[in-house]
């Protein structure tokens, strides 16, 4: 009789302890992250004002992802998932340019607690050039890892 | 971590201590042989699923039997089968299927010596390894893929295939209840040795693994066999 009951409590023992939840504890954002920088001293460069938002396929401006923000020296913005382009309007200081993000996507599988985000690989970026004066592609694959992909030179 | 293992395997060692100094075992000495000698064939049948079925409401199901020979009083070799799944909501709103049959096979060494008195019980304290395998299909529905600020979630069905081969390491008792009537229990750790890539998706439970997570995974058996 012991041996049962020592048989038993050992095995419930074993099977509570099974027993887990899972919950996220990983990064789910995949964002497209640009700094920007003095065109002459290479160095990082404080944006007094800035306001950006993107345009969708229809050229219908969506709502803005900043907006007149302050004293910012980057800036992280979403690709759309369900293209293979995206395009953002900046409005540096008062002036407009526009930027022109294409890419190809892929799904990625982070965990069943996580599930699963789009990553990206930039092909090409194209700007217009009124207050931006050039870039430079730092960084092609786009994913949850926080690092700069863009630098925008003014 | 580390600290659970330790305590589940001391607590093990325990239970094995005290279950078999219960009963007395007398040592006589065999003379040993070169000759192939099968002893006998034990049969036995998992009946752990009747309590672990309804802890994991549902969720997970496995069904296992296996059979192992005794040979030269020394060798136990051991071939398991079962079927096992999983229908699983999961955290993230994926809903996983997946269902397959399982093989193990595997070689336990007893750490008890063997009684030449065949009206005496006869216990077994068995130490070994196993190989498992499985190769099954697997659905993942309503996988959310998130774009707020494009306005544009969307839903996606993966149907996957998965192979798999594991490693086990296993230890466990059997004690003979009646004339060649046994239970006992077997505690494992598994580790995987076919992995996917990093992003890549793959199955939530693989069947006779356990829950397909990023490290080893323990698992437990509680048999009932019969000794032909």
């Amino acid at each position: 009789m012991k041996i049962f009951i020592t048989l038993l409590t050992l095995m419930l023992l074993l099977l509570f302890s099974c027993t887990q939840e899972e919950t996220c504890r990983e990064n789910k954002q995949v964002l497209f992250r640009s700094g920007f920088y003095n065109s002459g001293t290479g160095n990082t460069l404080n944006i007094d004002s800035i306001t950006v938002f993107g345009l969708n396929n229809y050229s219908i401006d969506v709502d803005s992802l900043y907006k007149n923000v302050k004293n910012i020296n980057k800036i992280a913005l979403p690709l759309n998932n369900s293209a293979e382009e995206s395009i953002f309007v900046l409005n540096i200081n008062g002036t407009h340019d526009t930027l022109n993000i294409q890419y190809s996507n892929k799904e990625y599988f982070i965990s069943y607690s996580c599930g699963m985000v789009i990553t990206h690989h930039v092909d090409t970026v194209l700007s217009t050039n009124h207050v931006i004066k050039g870039y430079k592609i730092v960084n092609r694959d786009i994913n949850t890892t926080d690092v700069q992909h863009l630098q925008i030179l003014l | 971590m580390y600290n659970i293992y330790r305590y589940c395997f001391s607590l093990l060692l325990v239970c094995c201590v005290t279950t078999l100094t219960g009963q007395k075992v007398d040592s006589e000495k065999k003379d040993s042989t070169n000759k192939f000698e099968l002893n006998s064939l034990r049969v036995e049948v998992d009946v752990s699923p009747i309590i672990t079925t309804f802890l994991n409401r549902g969720d997970i199901y496995q069904y296992e039997s296996a059979i192992q020979a005794e040979i030269n009083n020394r060798f136990y070799p051991v071939f398991e089968i079962g079927y096992a799944g999983a229908n699983k909501l999961t955290t993230s709103g994926i809903n996983y299927q997946g269902n397959a049959i399982f093989y193990r096979l595997g070689m336990d060494f007893n750490l008890i010596k063997n009684q030449i008195d065949k009206n005496k019980f006869t216990n077994y304290f068995l130490i070994g390894a196993r190989l498992g395998h499985t190769n099954f299909n697997y659905k993942m529905q309503n996988i959310t893929f998130e774009n707020e600020y494009w306005d544009n979630n969307f839903q996606k069905n993966i149907q996957g295939e998965s192979f798999n081969l594991w490693f086990e390491i296993s230890a466990g008792i059997r004690v003979e209840i009646y004339k060649r009537v046994y239970i006992g229990w077997t505690a494992r750790i598994k580790n995987l040795i076919t992995k996917t890539d990093l992003g890549d998706y793959k199955p939530w439970y693989i069947p006779g693994f356990g829950i397909n997570g990023d490290g080893s995974v323990w698992a437990f058996n509680y048999m009932l066999g019969y000794k032909f």
